[in-house]
């Protein structure tokens, strides 16, 4: 009787003789149990949060670079680069086949005209689209690092010292014994530079590095990716120029040159050249003054 | 890591590549395609039309961009003050093995200037709170180095006079063109925009340069009209030869052709004429309220 009674309360009678519609979710997201202890509830804080233990703080000063660009620059450029009537100049784009031939049914597009990568569209000048410097990237190449692997170090520290951002390791991605470099094998560093840290390297170099390479006669007119990058290379001679590195030169015994990366958010290489120009780096068979 | 004074780019610098273009080629020299302000202008050519031709004026707009950085309010300044003093907290021990090497001379001066932290005793009692110490750095506070003075080959004790011992003193942020308000002056207001005004009548009324046109570009009248009114001795570099604005008013239609100085000095030509290098708020009070208030926008706040 009493077990009658309980029946008529349970919900699982309207589910007889039928299934779950719920799919089961277990087992399908591997999780690392240990990972989730109170203890790491820390670092699950972001790092610009004040909370978190890798917080440190960006705006620490004025940015002048970042001023003058948006003081002075940003509303010359626009004008510079205002055109009556302007459209929208599409880019190279991937083709279609012979839409008839029905051998190019499943195919592959077609590379594009031109140096066969599609190409972005350029639209016309206005307050939203005026180019802008997004990133600087450092990038070196230690070849010699595959013989003596500590050279590695020496790799991150001047990037390090230099830029005030600590490296990323670069690692080779091929296999060629007669250069002897290793797949997965560090060779090198890398660094990203954006905000405050960007702007300082920036005038480092403009002001304090590139005038006095002897050598150099402005970023070489032919630099640059078709999107809007803009590329240097610095020769290991060229380096002790930092004032970073040339007040420490015993410290650096070893010194390597890298390649610099100016980011920009042109369309074209010429409006990323005019960007950099005005933001003072100096350009090759540039206009006299 | 080193750092620098904060100043801001010399407007020396400012888009040299743009700077002197061949005007032949310039896209704006293109032959334009027919546009609906063509039509109208045509239009009002043809002999059907009673309406007169509004008079064409370029207008110089001469500026003087910021030479250092920009003031900033007190309320800013406090705020990057305490992040720099919160980044000096957070920031890692300075690695004293890497740039004093142990054994070394100079490495013993260091330690003679930068005392050690008091040890963290496990039987004290510390009544300020217990220190923390790794690599003889109380984590607590931020790290004060005091550095030893460089040791120069041949030179005995101390050396007097040297360019590294003597303290960094900014330069002044004001003039003397500040202190005597000499508003002729482009020394004046380093921190601020300036914008030329010019008056024939001894000052009463003020206004920016303004050319009319008679079948020469825009931007070329505008030049020539700078040499023709403050002399040769000015380097300027001309923005854009499109005007960054139109006003019209019973004089005509006004266009105004964006010019920034880059050296020299503006030096009047005509005894009648007296100018002024004015900020934006400054030209507020000089102009007319209606056409202050029309050309605003044009103005940097900064």
């Amino acid at each position: 009787m009493l077990k009658q009674c309980l029946r008529l309360f349970s919900t699982a009678g309207a589910r007889l003789g039928g299934y779950s519609t719920v799919q089961p979710v277990h087992h399908l997201v591997k999780i690392k149990k240990s990972a989730l202890m109170p203890k790491y509830d820390e670092v699950s804080i972001p790092k610009d949060d004040i909370e978190s233990v890798g917080f440190r703080p960006t705006e620490i000063e004025q940015d002048r670079v970042a001023e003058h660009y948006r003081n002075s620059l940003k509303s010359d450029l626009m004008l510079y680069f205002y055109e009556h009537d302007a459209e929208v100049v599409r880019g190279q784009k991937l083709r279609d086949h012979d839409p008839t031939s029905p051998y190019a049914l499943y195919r592959h597009k077609r590379k594009p005209r031109g140096f066969g990568r599609p190409t972005r569209d350029v639209y016309p000048i206005g307050p939203t689209n005026i180019p802008e410097l997004t990133g600087i990237s450092l990038n070196l190449y230690a070849k010699d690092a595959h013989v003596y692997p500590w050279l590695n170090i020496s790799t991150s520290l001047q990037l390090a010292q230099i830029t005030n951002v600590k490296p990323k390791p670069v690692k080779s991605k091929i296999n060629d014994l007669s250069w002897k470099v290793r797949m997965g094998k560090r060779c090198g560093a890398k660094v990203e530079l954006t905000g405050s840290d960007m702007s300082q390297f920036l005038l480092t170099l403009t002001e304090l590095v590139l005038p006095r390479i002897r050598t150099f006669r402005g970023v070489p007119k032919k630099s640059g990716d078709k999107f809007g990058n803009i590329s240097i290379g610095l020769d290991p001679e060229d380096v002790k120029f930092f004032p970073e590195i040339e007040h420490f030169q015993e410290l650096f015994p070893n010194l390597f040159g890298f390649h610099i990366t100016f980011k920009t958010s042109a369309r074209t290489d010429d409006a990323a050249r005019v960007l950099l120009s005005s933001l003072g780096l100096p350009f090759e068979n540039a206009p006299a003054m | 890591m080193l750092r620098f004074t904060l100043r801001a780019p010399t407007f020396t610098r400012a888009l040299p590549l743009l700077k002197k273009y061949p005007v032949s080629t310039h896209r704006s020299c293109r032959t334009p395609k027919p546009t609906m302000f063509h039509k109208q202008v045509s239009r009002l050519y043809s002999t059907g039309s009673v309406q007169l031709l509004a008079k064409i004026l370029s207008t110089l707009l001469l500026l003087r961009p910021p030479v250092i950085t920009a003031d900033l309010p007190k309320f800013e300044s406090q705020y990057y003050n305490y992040q720099k003093e919160l980044w000096k907290r957070l920031m890692w021990t300075f690695p004293k093995w890497f740039y004093f090497r142990e054994g070394t001379l100079a490495e013993q001066r260091f330690r003679e200037l930068n005392k050690n932290p008091v040890h963290n005793n496990p039987n004290m009692e510390f009544i300020g709170g217990r220190p923390i110490i790794k690599h003889q750095r109380d984590l607590r506070f931020k790290q004060v180095l005091r550095l030893p003075k460089p040791y120069l080959e041949g030179e005995e004790g101390e050396v007097e006079g040297l360019e590294s011992d003597k303290p960094v003193v900014p330069n002044s942020r004001t003039t003397p063109a500040d202190a005597s308000n000499d508003t002729t002056s482009l020394e004046r207001k380093l921190a601020r925009t300036l914008y030329l005004v010019i008056s024939e009548d001894q000052g009463k009324l003020w206004a920016f340069p303004n050319f009319s046109c008679e079948n020469t570009p825009l931007h070329k009248v505008a030049e020539e009209g700078l040499y023709g009114l403050g002399g040769t001795e000015i380097n300027y570099f001309n923005v854009s030869p499109t005007p960054c604005h139109v006003q019209t008013s019973d004089k005509g239609k006004e266009f105004f052709i964006k010019l920034r100085i880059l050296s020299g000095s503006f030096v009047a030509q005509n005894k009648n004429t007296t100018f002024k290098w004015l900020t934006s708020e400054e030209l507020g009070e000089h102009l007319s309220k209606n056409y202050y208030e029309d050309i605003k926008h044009l103005m940097s706040a900064v």
